[in-house]
C-alpha cells in the first residue's frame, strides 16, 4: 500500500478526501508564514500519490483544523503520516532521545540528582521513575 | 367489477374463458385505446364502479384511460412481447381483481377555488413582478411589505450586475405599473402573521403597524425629531425615513422605532397605531428575497471587531455615497460560505456579487486597488463576460485562497491567506475589506407556510422537474427566497409562477393527479408514534390535534404506509389489505415476485419487452409507486405464498422521485433480511437493487440469476 | 472541599518546578485538595506522532491512576491536556480500541474505565471553581498590564477540549482581571510558542516565540502569563538565546498563572519560587 491507502486504511485517515483545497490551514499557519512549510500542499500531494515534504516542521498548534471548512482534520492527519513515515523509515534523530529516555526513566527527560535535591528544598515531593512505560512501549511496538 | 382486456390488435393471446368471480364481467376488445374502446368503456360502467384495465403498459394505457381511475395491468410488454405462457395473464388480471375488490374507494380528491385572489408576501422585485403579472390576468392580488418602502433589496444597491445599470432602470417602470393596477392593493409595514385553510380558500392574517402618510409634503419635521438613528446597512438613518421607491412619504420602520410618540406630535398625520385585518385569498406567494448571513459569526474575520471590514451591501451604499475613500480595496469571496462552520452550501449569486463590487470600484475610480480573493470563480453562463471585463478592462487582481484570518495592525487591515497559485502564505496589507457572505433563507415564513426546507433553501420544493407531476399546490416560493439568484432571474421566475398562479385561479376546481395517503385518526391515535411524520420526503404530514396527511403535499410515494406499524396510514390505491390480496392472488409456487417502482425498473422490465429479452416466465411484476412503499408485512405474505425470490427494484441512491424513498427501502430490507434469515429462507431469495429505466438488460440478468438460485 | 488527582509531566518536575509550588500554595488557599500520584510518567503526547496505540497505553495509564482513586485529574501542561483529553475521547468512544489498551494495561495491573475527567488547572479554577470564590482570596490586588498567553491545547481541538472559544477566549484573561491586573489585547494574541517544533527546525521555533515577546513589547506590558510549561520554558528559559539569535531585546518577565494569582493572594516572592523563573522578576511592578 502507498501512503495514501495506508491513511485511507486509518480510521483517522478518513477526512483526507474532505479537503477542496481553499487554503485556510496554510492560510492561518503560524509555521507556513514564516517557511515554505504548506499544509494544504501536503494534503494534496498524499492525495496524488506524491511523497509530501516537511512533515515535521507542524508545531501541532490546530489553527488549521480549527479553520477547516470541510473538516479535513489536517494535523490529525499529518500525526497519522507521522506515524505511517516513522513506521517505514524510523524515527527522525531528534525524537530518539525522548523514547531512550522514555523507556529508562519513563519520563521524557533524565532524572537527575539536582533535580530531586531542587524538590527537596522546596518542599516537593521527589519523582521516582517508572519502568511501566518501558513495558508499554516494547508491548505496542512488538513486530 | 369491469374488467376490459385489450389484445393490441391481435398482439397478445387472450386465454378463452377467463372467469374471476361473483361480481366480475369480463369484455375483451382489439383496440381499447380508440374512440370505440373507450366509449366502451364508459358505456359499459356505471358511475364510481372499479374498473381493471389489461392490454399495454400502464406508461401508455394512463395516456387514454386516467379518467376512469383504473387498475391496469400489462399484459402486453410484460406477458406477450417477452414470449410468456398466457397463464400468467389470468394470474396476473386475478391479482388485480382481487386487489380493486378489497381496496377501498380509490378516487382522488380534489379542492374548489372558491377565492380568486392572491396573496404576495414581499414588496422587491420577484414580488412585484409576480403582482403585475397576476393582476394584469385580472385577479385581485394583496401585496404585503414588512418594510415601510417597497423595492427590497433592489432599492438599497446602486447597480445591479451584470451591466451595471442603476436599479432604477428596473424598478422604478415596475413599481409603477404595480401602483398604477387597481387589482393590487399595497400594504407597507405589513407582515403575514399567520395562515389557515386550504388552496384555494386560504384565511391570512396580516398585521398591519403605522398608516401611510396621506399627502405627505416630505418637510422633514418628523425626521428631525426622531431620536433614533439606525445604520441601515452602512447608511445612517432615522427611524422615521423617507425612500425614494413608493409610498412617496416618509415612513417609520418599527423594527427600530421606540414607540416615542415625538413624531405624531409635529404631524398629526402620523399614526403608529396596529391593525389586523384577515384576507381570503386563494394562493400564496412567498418572495421575500435575500438575507445576509451575519457576518459577525465569522469571528476569525473581525467584522464588527475592526472599522473597515464591510458587508457588501455596507460598502456599496457608502462607497456610493461617498462615506468612504478607500485607496485599496480586498474583496474575499466566499466569506462564510460552503463552509462546514458556517454555511455549508453555495449561494449562486456571490461571485458575481463581488465582480460586481469590483466593477463598480475601477469605475469610479481607476486608482483604487482592488483584489478579489476566491476559491472557486462561479460565474455561469454569460457572466464569464463580466469576470473577463474584470480582469481585463478594470485591472483587479486576482488571488486564489481564502483568508483565514484578517487581523488589524496598527491602521492597516491584515489579509492572512495563502496564496495558492504561488504556494506561499501572503499577508495582504488594505485599508478596506468587503465580505462578500452567502444568503440565508427566511426560516420563519417557510415555517408559517408550512414549507418544507430542511433548514436550507425550500429548492426541493420548488424543483418543477419533479413537480410536473405533484398535486397541485396554493402556496408558491419565488426569486432569491427560493434560491438565491440574480435579479433577471428572479423576474422571469416570478413570471413563472404568476402563470402558475393564474393558471390555478383560472379554475373553479384543482383535482389531485396522484392517489395519497389517508390516516385513519382513531387507530393512529392509540398509537401516536408521529414517524410518518419524520419520514415522509415532502412535509406532507403534520400535527394539529391528530396526524394528517396535507393532501396539496402528498406525492402519493407510500413511505409513510410502509412505516406504520399500526396500520392506520394507508396510501390510497397502494393499501395494505389492497396490495396482500394482490400478491397472494397473482403469485404461485416457485415464483418471482419482482416490486418494480414506476419510474425506473418498471419501465426497464417494458424495455426488456420491446427487446425481446428472455427472462423467467415465472417473474410476476407488481407496480409501485416507490419501492418504500415496500415493508416487512408485504414480503413475509409473499413468502409465505411459496415464492423463491423476491426483487424490489428502484432508482438509483440520488434518483428517487420522492427524495429518499429508496434510501429508506434500502434500509428496511436490509433489516427484513435479517428477519427472514431467522425463519430458514436463503437471504439472497430477497434482493434490493438499483435498476435505471434504460437497464432492461441488468434486470433481466438480476432475474435469471434468482431464478437459478433463490429458496427452494 | 474539592479534591483532585494532580498530574506533573515531564517537564515541570525537572524544569518548571516553581509552577508545581505555586500550584499547590493556590490551591491550597482556595481549600482544593491536590493528591499526588506516584511514579506518573509520562503521558505519551509524543507518541502520537510515533505509535498511536502507545500513545492510547501511556495516556490511558496516566488516567487510570486518577480513576483508582476515584478523583478527577488536574493537568498543569496544554501538552498533556491536548494528550489526555484526546485519547480519553477515542477510547470512551471506541470499545474495540478500549478493549485493546486494556490488555496492555492489564500487563501493569492498570484498567481504564473512563470515570475520570482530565482538566486543566485553568479550566478548573475558572469552572470548577468560579471567579467569584477566587476573588474572596485576593488581599492584595495587582497593578500591572499582563500579556496572556493561552497556548494552543488549552482550548484546541476545540471539538475535543470543549472549553473556552478559541477564536475569543476570555477565561484566562477574567482569571488575570481578578487578580487586579489588567489583561492587555497585543497583536497575534493567538499565536502559538513554537515549542513543538523547536526539535525539528530551531530557527522556527525562535521565530514563532520572538515574534510574540516583540508584540508583547510593542503594546508595553509589563509581564507575561503562561498556562503551560513548555510555552514557559519557550519565552522564559529561552528569552536570552532567543534574543541573540534575532539580535533584540525584550526583558520581558513571564510568569505562571498561579504565580500571579499567589502574589494577588499575599504571598510572598519566595513562597511562589519567583526566582527560579529566568527573566528577573522585578517586584516593584507590582506596587500600586
Amino acid at each position: 500500500m502507498n501512503l495514501k491507502e495506508k491513511i485511507l486504511a486509518d480510521p483517522e485517515g478518513k477526512s483526507l478526501v474532505n479537503c477542496f483545497s481553499c487554503g485556510m490551514c496554510t492560510g492561518g499557519c503560524p509555521v507556513a508564514r514564516i517557511s515554505d512549510y504548506n499544509p494544504r500542499r501536503i494534503i494534496h500531494k498524499v492525495m496524488l500519490n506524491m511523497e509530501p515534504e516537511d512533515i515535521w516542521l507542524c508545531a501541532n498548534c490546530y489553527t488549521c483544523e480549527e479553520r477547516c471548512p470541510t473538516k479535513t482534520n489536517v494535523a490529525d492527519l499529518i500525526n497519522l503520516i507521522r506515524r505511517i513515515t516513522i513506521k517505514k523509515d524510523g524515527m527522525p534523530e531528534f525524537i530518539k532521545p525522548l523514547v531512550e529516555n522514555l523507556k529508562t526513566t519513563g519520563y521524557t527527560v533524565q532524572i537527575g540528582e539536582l533535580e530531586n535535591k531542587r524538590r527537596e528544598r522546596m518542599n516537593l515531593p521527589a519523582v521516582e521513575t517508572t519502568d511501566e512505560i518501558k513495558k508499554i512501549i516494547q508491548k505496542t511496538t512488538l513486530k | 367489477m369491469k374488467v376490459f382486456i385489450c389484445d393490441c390488435n391481435g398482439e397478445i393471446d387472450i386465454p378463452q374463458n377467463l372467469d374471476f368471480g361473483d361480481g366480475v364481467v369480463v369484455k375483451t376488445s382489439s383496440k381499447l385505446c380508440s374512440e370505440e374502446g373507450k366509449e366502451l368503456i364508459a358505456n359499459s360502467i356505471k358511475k364510481n364502479e372499479k374498473i381493471v384495465i389489461a392490454g399495454c403498459t400502464p406508461r401508455i394505457a394512463e395516456k387514454f384511460f386516467a379518467e376512469f381511475n383504473p387498475e391496469y395491468v400489462n399484459i402486453r410488454e410484460h406477458v406477450a412481447y417477452p414470449g410468456h405462457a398466457d397463464g400468467k395473464i389470468r394470474d396476473l388480471i386475478k391479482g388485480a381483481v382481487e386487489k380493486v375488490r378489497i381496496s377501498d374507494e380509490t378516487s382522488t380528491g380534489g379542492f374548489e377555488i372558491k377565492n380568486k385572489s392572491a396573496l404576495i408576501i414581499g414588496g422587491g422585485v420577484a414580488g412585484l413582478e409576480t403582482a403585475r403579472q397576476v393582476a394584469s390576468a385580472g385577479f385581485k392580488t394583496y401585496l404585503i411589505e414588512k418594510e415601510p418602502f417597497l423595492g427590497g433589496t433592489i432599492a438599497k444597491l446602486d447597480r445591479l450586475y451584470p451591466e451595471g445599470m442603476p436599479n432604477s432602470h428596473t424598478l422604478y417602470p415596475l413599481i409603477n405599473e404595480v401602483v398604477r393596477d387597481k387589482n393590487i392593493e399595497i400594504l407597507v409595514n405589513s407582515e403575514l402573521k399567520e395562515i389557515s385553510g386550504e388552496i384555494g380558500n386560504y384565511r391570512a392574517t396580516i398585521r398591519t403597524r403605522g398608516k401611510v402618510i396621506e399627502d405627505c409634503d416630505l418637510c422633514g419635521k418628523c425626521k428631525e425629531v426622531c431620536p433614533v438613528t439606525v445604520d441601515d446597512d452602512g447608511i445612517e438613518r432615522k427611524a422615521i425615513y423617507y425612500r425614494a421607491t413608493h409610498p412617496d412619504s416618509y415612513g417609520i420602520d418599527f423594527e427600530n422605532c421606540t414607540g416615542c410618540g415625538k413624531c405624531a406630535k409635529v404631524c398629526d398625520k402620523i399614526k403608529l397605531d396596529e391593525t389586523e385585518i384577515e384576507l381570503d385569498v386563494g394562493s400564496i406567494i412567498l418572495a421575500t428575497g435575500m438575507k445576509e448571513y451575519d457576518a459577525r459569526m465569522i469571528k476569525e474575520y473581525g467584522y464588527g471587531k475592526y472599522k473597515n471590514v464591510f458587508t457588501k451591501l455596507e460598502f456599496e451604499r457608502k462607497f456610493a455615497n461617498r462615506l468612504i475613500n478607500p485607496k485599496k480595496v480586498v474583496i474575499v469571496l466566499c466569506a462564510g460560505s460552503r463552509d462546514e462552520n458556517h454555511l455549508p452550501y453555495c449561494s449562486r449569486v456571490c461571485c458575481l456579487l463581488g465582480l460586481k463590487e469590483a466593477k463598480l470600484i475601477k469605475d469610479t475610480d481607476p486608482e483604487v486597488d482592488v483584489y478579489v480573493t476566491y476559491i472557486d470563480l462561479r460565474s455561469y453562463g454569460d457572466f464569464e463576460n463580466l469576470y473577463t471585463t474584470v480582469r481585463e478592462t478594470c485591472g483587479v487582481n486576482f488571488i486564489q485562497g481564502r483568508p483565514s484570518e484578517i487581523v488589524e495592525k496598527g491602521d492597516k487591515l491584515l489579509i492572512r491567506t495563502e496564496d495558492i497559485l504561488l504556494g506561499k502564505t501572503i499577508e495582504l496589507d488594505t485599508d478596506s475589506v468587503v465580505l462578500i457572505t452567502g444568503s440565508v433563507p427566511d426560516y420563519e415564513l417557510l415555517e408559517k407556510l408550512g414549507i418544507p426546507s430542511d433548514g436550507e433553501f425550500p429548492v426541493d420544493y420548488v424543483n418543477s422537474s419533479l413537480s410536473v407531476d405533484s398535486n397541485p399546490r396554493g402556496i408558491f416560493v419565488c426569486g432569491a427566497a427560493a434560491f438565491p439568484k440574480p435579479v433577471a432571474e428572479s423576474i422571469s421566475e416570478a413570471r413563472d409562477v404568476a402563470v402558475t398562479v393564474i393558471n390555478l385561479l383560472n379554475k373553479e376546481r384543482v383535482d389531485m393527479k396522484t392517489p395519497v395517503a389517508d390516516i385513519n385518526g382513531d387507530i393512529c391515535s392509540e398509537v401516536g408514534c408521529k414517524i410518518c411524520l419524520d419520514i415522509c420526503p415532502s412535509g406532507a404530514i403534520y400535527s394539529d390535534g391528530g396526524i394528517k396527511v396535507d393532501p396539496s403535499m402528498c406525492m402519493g410515494c407510500g413511505v409513510c404506509t410502509a412505516a406504520c406499524a399500526s396500520g392506520a396510514n394507508q396510501l390510497i390505491g397502494y393499501d395494505d389489505k389492497g396490495l396482500l390480496a394482490q400478491i397472494e392472488n397473482t403469485v404461485k409456487e416457485g415464483d418471482i415476485l419482482a416490486f418494480l417502482c414506476k419510474w425506473s425498473s418498471y419501465n426497464a422490465a417494458d424495455k426488456a419487452g420491446y427487446e425481446k429479452l428472455k427472462y423467467p416466465e415465472n417473474t410476476k411484476i407488481i407496480r409501485i409507486p416507490c419501492t418504500g412503499r415496500v415493508d416487512a408485512q408485504i414480503i413475509l405474505k409473499a413468502f409465505s405464498c411459496g415464492v423463491k425470490g423476491i426483487l424490489i427494484a428502484g432508482c438509483p441512491p440520488d434518483g428517487c422521485h420522492y427524495v429518499s424513498g429508496n434510501l429508506r427501502a434500502k434500509k428496511r430490507i436490509l433489516a427484513t433480511k435479517e428477519l427472514v434469515e431467522q425463519l430458514g429462507i436463503a437471504p439472497d431469495s430477497l434482493r434490493i437493487e438499483w435498476i435505471g429505466t434504460e437497464e432492461s438488460k441488468k434486470l433481466v440478468d438480476i432475474l435469471n440469476e434468482m431464478d437459478k438460485g433463490g429458496n427452494q | 472541599m474539592k479534591k483532585y488527582a494532580y498530574y506533573l509531566g515531564c517537564t515541570i518536575p525537572f524544569r518548571e518546578s516553581n509552577y508545581d509550588l505555586s500550584t499547590r500554595k493556590v490551591m491550597d488557599n482556595l481549600d482544593v485538595e491536590l493528591v499526588d500520584l506516584e511514579g506518573a510518567g509520562c503521558c505519551g503526547l509524543y507518541y502520537e506522532q510515533i505509535n498511536e496505540l502507545t500513545h492510547l497505553a501511556m495516556s490511558a495509564r496516566v488516567i487510570s491512576m486518577a480513576e483508582s482513586l476515584g478523583l478527577d485529574l488536574m493537568v498543569l501542561c496544554n501538552g498533556c491536556n491536548g494528550s489526555l483529553v484526546k485519547a480519553r475521547n477515542k477510547l470512551v468512544e471506541n470499545s474495540e480500541l478500549r478493549d485493546k489498551v486494556n490488555e496492555i494495561l492489564a500487563d501493569i495491573d492498570r484498567e481504564f474505565r473512563g470515570t475520570s475527567e482530565v482538566k486543566h488547572m485553568i479550566r478548573i479554577l475558572y469552572e470548577d471553581i468560579g471567579i467569584d470564590e477566587i476573588k474572596k482570596t485576593v488581599k492584595n490586588p495587582l497593578n500591572v498590564k499582563v500579556a496572556a498567553h493561552y497556548g494552543c491545547h488549552l482550548l484546541k481541538p476545540s471539538e475535543q477540549i470543549k472549553f473556552d472559544d478559541p477564536r475569543e477566549p476570555k477565561s484566562l484573561d477574567e482569571l488575570i482581571e481578578v487578580t487586579g491586573a489588567k489583561s492587555v489585547d497585543y497583536f497575534d494574541k493567538n499565536l502559538c510558542c513554537g515549542g513543538f517544533v523547536l526539535g525539528a527546525d530551531k530557527d522556527i521555533a525562535y521565530n514563532m516565540t520572538g515574534q510574540k515577546l516583540q508584540n508583547v513589547k510593542d503594546v508595553g506590558a509589563d509581564l507575561m502569563i503562561t498556562a503551560c510549561p513548555f510555552c514557559h520554558v519557550m519565552y522564559d528559559a529561552n528569552q536570552r538565546a532567543i534574543e541573540n539569535e534575532l539580535q533584540k531585546k525584550f526583558g520581558i518577565p513571564v510568569l505562571h498563572y498561579p504565580q500571579l494569582l499567589g502574589l494577588a493572594m499575599g504571598f510572598n516572592a519566595r513562597d511562589l519560587a519567583l526566582e527560579q523563573n529566568r527573566v528577573r522578576v522585578n517586584p516593584g511592578i507590582f506596587d500600586s
